[in-house]
């Protein structure tokens, strides 16, 4: 599990292959196609589906998902369902509105990477995961 | 009823805690209004026209006799000495403090209840029969299925988050007492040869839009129940809109996609889920139902079914005919408590009410009551041979009012008074339309009618389904009230249709009456509301209803 602090929650000197969101029409790629657009970050904006970039997954090491506010309840969906439905298991990243408060949910979805907002303690935020000692459901391990 | 462990215990002290910290942080200015606006919601902490309201859940309506003695204390040392139930099977409370919060929610805690996604865009409280494991046309008892879902859905950390509000009803009898069709999920256990299994209908819901729901899947296996809500429950997380909260509920998503790829998304979704480590076994359904199991009843059999039948002007006849119910079990029978009493707000209950409802469900009801989303209570287990002392006592706190499904047994929401969402006032329109109902026999003779009031859009008073509806809107700064009539919330389920113009507030309780004469001069025998209005039509009663009114 990786926590990094900056500015507003947004990476500063993130250097992403390619990014995507919901506007972007869902495509296939034939091997020649696939192997040439390999990439290995991809930064998701929350309104994307994955059926759109699946493709992406093979080679992708690390995915960013965006976390406009902290009442947007859509990349834990995603991060759910890139480990269960794509079993993906490389690096997921949240950033964003991301708070303290969020952190352990969050976790529980399969996010193990946290770009904390700035003026959010980092501590407290640590403090969260693992707070309940028990839970109602599986976790989603990452 | 649902037996706490060890684990649970100590989960609820853990959420306690998380609040009490969390409190701690805002109060010391530590943590933003806006943050701490969506933390205290989901621990049933709004904040009113005049006080900050407290939402408690009661998981699908059951409550003990002890737990109704820690609200009746947590009233008087917290609030001022009443409560109110609500349409959801819940109860609140109008004026606790925000700084007394954590040790308010720490009493109840110590007797396992909570305060838990009673609000906020999460799942909420799950909702059922009252006459759950009593009723006389159950299929299945739906307690174990509900308990599961409040487990299941009691901080899921995918779903805490949702576009808006996410309400579920189950209910396993014939007749639909839960309202499923006007939920965001509704369940309803069915069984055939092959065993049981679940119907699940999905968009429904009242507020803004009124919608009925549609049945996407006629034959869910129960041990794919969790697996298939969470699919459901993650399309409408990802696709919901977000942009406007009036069109953000599950039921605007389904219209848009339509039945058939709303679906096929699900389906999808399902199939990276089904048969997965969420896929129920037989032994935890058989451990939730252990909970539920059936009270020590005596061997008893059934008394002179005359009970049921009016034979003289006796209020306990009347009672009896109007408020006790067949049950399961030979000798016993299921007993309906109304608090819809002259004088006092529909289902408000003072401290007293509820350590005397506390002291009867031990002494008639193997301590034990259930809450209706009529904002009535029932004493489920009741020995028939006692109804006469029962009715004696409930007498003595004026709890023994025979209406029952009458037209006096309204449903509705605090209002004006209170939520500071509503347009206008519900409570005294509530008590205007009593005031023209005191001939108790000529209630009686009027027989079944459900009247609604909602003091604004979101509709907590189920206005849409009432036979008579009563939304308030605000007109220029005034109270005015808009009728619609033929709602119906059961397995028939229809919302009514709006009459006409709305009404002021000194008009509104007349007009009431003058439906309800209509429906009695124009009803053949044995026909209910709905039955005479779509017979007549919709013209007849609106003439009648507007007649004399100032346009």
């Amino acid at each position: 599990m990786k926590l990094i602090t900056t500015v507003n929650g947004y990476p500063e000197q993130q250097e992403i292959d390619l990014i995507w969101s919901g506007y972007d029409e869902p495509h296939r790629l034939d091997d020649a196609e696939q192997r040439s657009s390999a990439v290995s970050s991809l930064q998701i904006e929350p309104d994307a589906l994955p059926d759109a970039f699946q493709h992406h997954l093979i080679t992708a090491r690390l995915i960013l998902l965006h976390l406009p506010a902290f009442t947007d309840g859509r990349p834990y969906s995603l991060a759910a369902m890139l480990r269960q439905h794509y079993r993906y298991e490389g690096e997921i990243r949240v950033y964003g509105d991301v708070r303290a408060a969020q952190l352990d949910h969050l976790h529980r979805c399969g996010i193990n990477s946290f770009v904390l907002k700035e003026d959010q303690d980092a501590a407290s935020a640590l403090g969260q995961i693992g707070y309940f000692s028990k839970w109602y459901q599986p976790n989603i391990s990452a | 009823m649902y037996q706490y462990n060890d684990d649970d215990q100590q989960f609820l002290q853990q959420r306690c805690d998380q609040f009490r910290e969390q409190t701690r942080q805002f109060l010391a200015g530590d943590l933003t209004a806006e943050e701490f606006q969506q933390l205290r919601l989901r621990n049933g902490l709004y904040i009113q026209r005049l006080a900050p309201m407290l939402r408690i859940a009661i998981p699908y309506g059951e409550v003990s006799a002890k737990q109704l003695r820690a609200l009746a204390a947590i009233t008087r040392d917290f609030d001022k000495g009443y409560a109110h139930f609500t349409t959801r099977q819940n109860i609140q409370l109008n004026w606790p403090k925000i700084e007394a919060m954590p040790d308010l929610l720490g009493r109840l805690a110590e007797v396992n209840m909570h305060a838990i996604q009673t609000s906020g865009s999460c799942i909420r409280n799950i909702t059922s029969d009252q006459f759950a494991g009593v009723a006389t046309d159950e299929i299945a008892d739906p307690r174990p299925w509900a308990e599961l879902l409040r487990q299941w859905s009691t901080l899921h950390p995918e779903f805490n988050w949702l576009p808006r509000k996410f309400k579920i009803a189950v209910t396993g009898a014939i007749s639909d007492r839960a309202a499923i069709a006007v939920h965001d999920i509704g369940l309803r256990l069915q069984s055939d040869d092959a065993g049981l299994y679940f119907e699940v209908w999905v968009g429904g819901g009242l507020g803004r839009t009124p919608l009925i729901g549609v049945c996407i899947n006629t034959r869910l296996e129960p041990k794919h129940l969790i697996t298939y809500l969470t699919a459901i429950l993650r399309v409408y997380n990802q696709l919901g809109r977000r942009d406007n909260k009036y069109k953000a509920r599950i039921k605007i998503l389904v219209k848009a996609m339509g039945k058939l790829d709303f679906q096929t998304a699900v389906n999808n979704a399902w199939q990276a889920l089904k048969d997965g480590p969420e896929t129920i076994n037989e032994d935890s359904i058989a451990r939730f139902a252990a909970h539920f199991s059936r009270p020590n009843y005596l061997a008893l059999t059934d008394q002179a079914p005359s009970r049921s039948v009016i034979t003289t002007d006796q209020p306990f006849d009347r009672w009896c005919a109007q408020n006790v119910l067949a049950h399961q079990q030979p000798g016993y029978a299921a007993v309906h408590i109304s608090l819809k009493r002259t004088g006092i707000a529909p289902g408000d209950v003072s401290d007293r009410d509820l350590e005397a409802l506390a002291d009867l469900a031990d002494r008639y009801s193997f301590g034990e009551a259930r809450v209706t989303h009529e904002q009535n209570l029932v004493l489920a287990d009741v020995e028939q041979t006692k109804l006469p002392e029962l009715y004696k006592a409930l007498g003595k706190h004026n709890l023994d009012r025979a209406n029952r499904g009458l037209a006096t047994d309204m449903i509705c929401c605090p209002g004006g008074d209170y939520c500071s969402l509503a347009n206008a006032k519900s409570i005294p329109v509530a008590a205007a339309i009593e005031e023209t109902f005191q001939d108790a026999e000529a209630e009686h003779h009027l027989g079944a009618l459900s009247i609604n009031i909602s003091g604004c859009m979101n509709a907590c008073g189920h206005h849409h389904v009432g036979n008579i509806g009563i939304l308030g809107v605000d007109k220029k700064g005034e109270e005015f009230y808009q009728l619609s009539i033929g709602g119906e919330p059961g397995e028939d389920a229809r919302i009514g249709r709006i009459l006409g113009p709305s009404v002021a507030r000194a008009e509104i309780h007349w007009v009431v009456q003058r439906l309800t004469q209509c429906y009695q001069q124009h009803r053949l025998t044995e026909e209910a509301f709905n039955q005479t209005l779509d017979r007549v039509g919709i013209e007849v009663f609106k003439s009648a209803a507007y007649e004399g009114l100032a346009s």
